[in-house]
């Protein structure tokens, strides 16, 4: 064997290492697009909740306060709080790992990934066309370089939607299982979870102002039946808004499980109607807050 | 989560929902005041039992977290496996030179 053989030979097992290093596999991966908006969901939701909680746990410490003051002494047993800080900084921890993980994602499916990789590869090419002219005189038939070029970029694009794939599938029990615990918490009726013990705070204060109404005259009764009505409207629209975070939050699981199996999601449409409902309805609560305010109730 | 203690939420909220159908049944406004009392105590203990699940549900969330993080180490991993990969590309004209350098010293040597 010529030395020139030797060489030839060398330089094409080289070849065929790189593409074998780079070939990681022949899956189709995630849907791309879906990632960034998953991700912002994530971080939405994990706005929404903790904004959510604060405003649960201000109203619970109301009526506690109402209890406390006709009670004979007071402790520290008067008071409880339904959703302590340390669980809230525990969701906020799960939803930052998940957002954090998405990103991620995000990056290793990156176009610039497959680029940099080609602009190596092309410095390569060229690399391997002046050895080859040197070595044997003549040129490599065109086309063989750029085709080269094509192929480790897109063998590299493989490896990452494959890399991916692989890591979604295995982290998606887990990550159901962290949107459904949250979703459980929040409660599938006003008659479970955080919506059940706080649809039952607003009964409760419906209480005080059916109590009002049996003491009011003639006159008052009006006013006081229209505070009544309006806090009814009230306590359903802080519903709606606990039952619409649990929908985004599951949304968010059932986007993550399709990104699993490699399917096309509608994420960003999905979301995008989640978070403007979330808004109306905080809207709707304000403007409800603010007409009882005016019609002479408690804030 | 404790089966028990979510049935304990419930059955409190249902007993808190009786009291307040009485409530609106009543126009004896001492009766009224005495059902509030009783509905405020009942009120109390769901969100104490409320508290209690919630706790609950956080633990099984904490329990997953770590899953997630093992995720996101394995992205990073294959991140760092691309970069590589890059890298080697980025090195194997480098050793082509190298190479080059050595036959032509072994041609000196024929």
């Amino acid at each position: 064997m010529s030395i020139l053989q030797a060489m030839s030979r060398l330089r094409l097992g080289v070849v065929a290492c790189v593409l074998g290093v780079v070939l990681g596999g022949c899956t189709t991966g995630p849907a791309r697009d879906a990632i960034p908006p998953f991700r912002q969901g994530v971080i939405t939701a994990n706005q929404q909740s903790q904004a959510t909680f604060a405003e649960v746990n201000a109203m619970l410490r109301e009526q506690q306060l109402d209890r406390a003051a006709g009670l004979s002494t007071l402790n520290e047993e008067a008071f409880v709080t339904v959703l302590p800080s340390e669980d809230l900084a525990v969701w906020n921890r799960a939803f930052t790992s998940i957002a954090d993980y998405a990103g991620k994602i995000e990056s290793l499916l990156a176009p610039e990934r497959r680029t940099e990789i080609q602009e190596e590869l092309h410095k390569l090419g060229a690399d391997l066309q002046g050895r080859f002219a040197n070595a044997t005189g003549s040129e490599l038939p065109p086309g063989v370089a750029g085709g080269f070029v094509q192929l480790g970029g897109l063998l590299a694009q493989m490896k990452a939607q494959s890399d991916a794939l692989a890591i979604i599938r295995q982290a998606d029990p887990s990550v159901q299982g962290i949107f459904e615990s949250m979703g459980e918490a929040i409660g599938e009726s006003p008659e479970d979870g955080i919506r059940g013990t706080v649809w039952t705070n607003w009964t409760q204060d419906l209480g005080e102002i059916q109590l009002e109404f049996l003491h009011a005259s003639a006159n008052q009764k009006r006013q006081v039946a229209a505070r009544y009505a309006n806090m009814l409207a009230e306590r359903e629209a802080y519903d709606r808004t606990l039952a619409s975070l649990r929908t985004s939050i599951l949304s968010l699981g059932a986007v993550h499980h399709q990104l699993a199996q490699g399917e096309s999601t509608s994420a960003a449409g999905l979301l995008d109607f989640i978070e403007s409902e979330y808004t109306a309805l905080h809207e709707e609560i304000k403007a409800l807050a603010e007409a009882r305010k005016n019609a002479g109730g408690t804030e | 989560m404790n089966p028990e203690i979510k049935k304990l939420h419930k059955s409190l909220i249902k007993t808190h929902q009786e009291l307040s159908k009485r409530l609106g049944r009543t126009a004896d406004p001492d009766e009224a005041e005495a059902i509030l009392r009783e509905m405020s105590e009942v009120n109390f203990r769901a969100m104490m039992a409320g508290q209690l699940l919630f706790k609950q549900t956080t633990i099984a969330v904490n329990e997953k977290i770590g899953a997630v993080l093992k995720a996101s180490a394995a992205v990073d991993q294959s991140i760092r496996d691309l970069e590589t990969i890059r890298d080697v590309v980025k090195g194997i004209g480098k050793f082509l030179t190298l190479v080059d350098k050595a036959l032509d010293a072994a041609k000196l040597l024929i």
